[in-house]
Parts: C-alpha cells; structure tokens; sequence
C-alpha cells in the first residue's frame, strides 16, 4: 500500500517534534523550517537522513529543501526541478520569489510531498 | 577502568596485524566487532580469529550491513585502511594517481559519511582515524602517503567539529613506526630498525600493545572529549630530529 499524504505529514512533523523539541501539536504543513523552527544546516542533514530512513526514499537534497528555488528561470524550470509540489504550491514559491525574502520558504508539507513522489516514483 | 561501546564497532581494515589486535582488546572490553577487510587475505585472517567480518564492498551499505550481521547499526568506527603506495612524488604513474585518491582519499570520505549518517540516526558515534607521525613528516617515498594521511585527519576533525552537537565525536591518531604490518615491512629493509630506534626518545619502537590499548581506549565512549584534533600515539618521534640527520 502506498504512502498517503496525511501520513507522510504526521512522519514528517513528527520528525521535526523530535529534532526541535517541539510539541508535534504545534506544528503543521505551513510550518516553515527556516522561519518558524530554529533549523540549521545540521537539522537539514539530520532531516534528511531521517527522511531517508522514515519512509525507504533515497533523499536528493537539492529537490527535498528547494535548495534551487533563487536560481530556476520561471515556473516551467521550477516544475521540472521540483515535480513534487503542486501547481499551487509551485505558483507560491514563484510568488515568493518576488518579495526579496532570503529565508527559505520550504515548509514541512513540502517535506511531505516529496516524501510521497519519491515513494511512488 | 571499564570502557564503554555503545553499539558495534566498525574494524576498517581488521585484517591486519594491528586491527586484529585492537579486535582481541576490543572482544576482552566485551565490544561487538565487524571487521571490514578489502582483500581475501584480511578477511581470512579476520575468519581465522574468530571475527564476524565483511568484504568492503559498496561502502554506502556498510551500516546497514552492520545491522543486518550484529543487530545494530555502528555505534564505533576505526579506520585503520590504507593502501600500500609508496613511490617518489614524481614517480608515481598519472593513472595511479587517480586509483590513489579514489582509493585513499575519496573512499575514506565515503565510508565516514556513511557511517557518520546511521551514527547521527543514533546520536551517538565514536570515529578513530589511525594516522601516522609521517603525515607531518614524510621519509623520501611516504609523500602520497602522507598526503592522504593529511586528507583523512582533515576529514575526522571536520566531521568531529560539525557533528559533536549530536552526539558523534572523532578524532586521529598518529601512530609511528611499529613491528607489525607495513612497519615491519619498513624495518626490515638493511639498517632502518636499528635507525628507527635511535630517533626515538625511548631508544626503542613502540610495542603493539602499546598503540593497541591508547587506540581502543580513543574509541570507547568515554574518551569523547578526545574530539576533532589529532593525537599523537609516537613514543615522542614527532617531537625530535628526523633520524637521518642525527643516526650515526
């Protein structure tokens, strides 16, 4: 049986609950790691292998944490490079780009969604 | 003083007379040991011992690998590979150059990254890179050697300094002259035993067991503040005039 989204998302903001000490009730998919969660470099590598771990997916790192987002020309090289988040999510992060924002938007939804391609890829 | 290993260790390079030595002292500290051997010969002897053993292989399984044959991911590392290259800088073959840093630089990287991965799903992890006192000076021959002997204490210091928050330490340790492996090898070439000797402080090389037991004690769980530095296992050589300049 596949991985559904809702379980992805409850791994995954489990994940972050552990790795933060956070409560897992106050976290949700719009929780952004880099803005809302005192998350390093560290925490992305331990985010990743966990990922990696949690759900038997081999994590690419650069797709996963939208590493790319500044550098992709328009939203067709963004749903090539990011083919796990949706047209709306995808128009979001073109949106986010106009505001000069320098902290990355990856939420744990994203974190989700690629958890859930890359188990039916 | 009881050393503590929380989960297998991980024998790089077990085959050896050394690795099979720091196994014995490791088994007597009641530690899990997998020993992992690049060639047939290691593994037989590993087998010979009584070792659980495993060949290299694909480095990127190696934990897993662990797992699969003690129970448990790695909870210790020691790296004692390393392959025999010696050639004059300029004399080495560009080809080999190649087979040199895939093999003595860039499969080190790998195998600590692996390692160091399941070790941070644990949070806990002991990594011992087995260095040597001619990484900082290296006899006519021993420069490619030394170079990736540099590489890997670079590498351990790193991954001490950058994972230390999460529970996994590492450290180097620079071993000199011993009669065992690739130094007995050394010592027997003419006079180089007797000129050996007579550049240590002590007057004599270091015995087996005497690398052997500071080696497996760096390993253990309590020497973790021993992190992301370089220690010096050398009877003292590291400290004095190389011998060539001063052996009569």
């Amino acid at each position: 049986m596949s991985l559904t989204r809702d379980e992805a998302l409850k791994g995954v903001i489990q994940m972050a609950a552990d790795i933060f000490e956070y409560d897992a009730a106050a976290l949700h998919e719009r929780t952004r790691l880099m803005a809302d969660l005192p998350c390093e470099s560290i925490d992305l590598l331990e985010i990743s292998i966990r990922l990696g771990a949690t759900f038997h997916i081999t994590v690419d790192d650069e797709t996963a944490f939208l590493r790319s987002l500044r550098l992709l020309a328009d939203g067709d090289a963004l749903a090539r490079a990011c083919p796990h988040l949706s047209e709306q999510r995808r128009e979001e992060l073109l949106q986010w780009r106009e505001t000069g924002d320098n902290v990355s938007p990856l939420t744990l939804g994203d974190l989700a969604d690629y958890a859930v391609w890359m188990t039916r890829s | 003083m009881r050393l503590s290993f929380d989960g297998p260790v991980l024998l790089l390079g077990g085959g050896c007379t050394l690795g099979l030595a720091v196994a014995a002292a490791l088994r007597a500290e009641a530690a899990a040991v997998l020993a992992v051997c690049g060639s047939e010969a290691g593994e037989r002897a590993c087998a010979e011992a009584g070792l659980a053993v495993e060949p290299l292989g694909d480095i990127e399984s190696l934990p897993r690998r662990c797992a699969d044959r003690l129970g448990e991911l790695p909870g210790h590392l020691l790296d004692l590979r390393h392959s025999r290259r010696e050639s004059l800088l300029a004399g080495m073959p560009p080809a080999e150059i190649d087979a040199w840093a895939a093999e003595d630089i860039a499969l080190r990287a790998r195998t600590l990254r692996a390692v160091t991965r399941a070790m941070l799903s644990r949070r806990f992890g002991r990594c011992v890179f087995v260095s040597s006192s001619a990484a900082l000076r290296p006899s006519p021959g021993q420069g490619w050697y030394a170079a990736a002997k540099l590489a890997g204490e670079a590498l351990y210091r790193s991954a001490g300094a950058e994972l230390a928050g999460r529970g996994v330490t590492a450290c180097s340790a620079r071993l000199s002259w011993l009669d065992a492996g690739r130094g007995r090898d050394f010592l027997a070439r003419g006079e180089t035993a007797r000129r050996a000797a007579f550049a240590m402080p002590s007057g004599r090389l270091l015995r087996l067991e005497e690398a052997v037991t500071p080696l497996v004690f760096l390993l253990s769980r309590e020497a973790s503040g021993i992190n992301a530095c370089t220690v010096d296992i050398d009877g003292g050589l590291g400290a004095v005039k190389q011998m060539e300049a001063t052996c009569p």
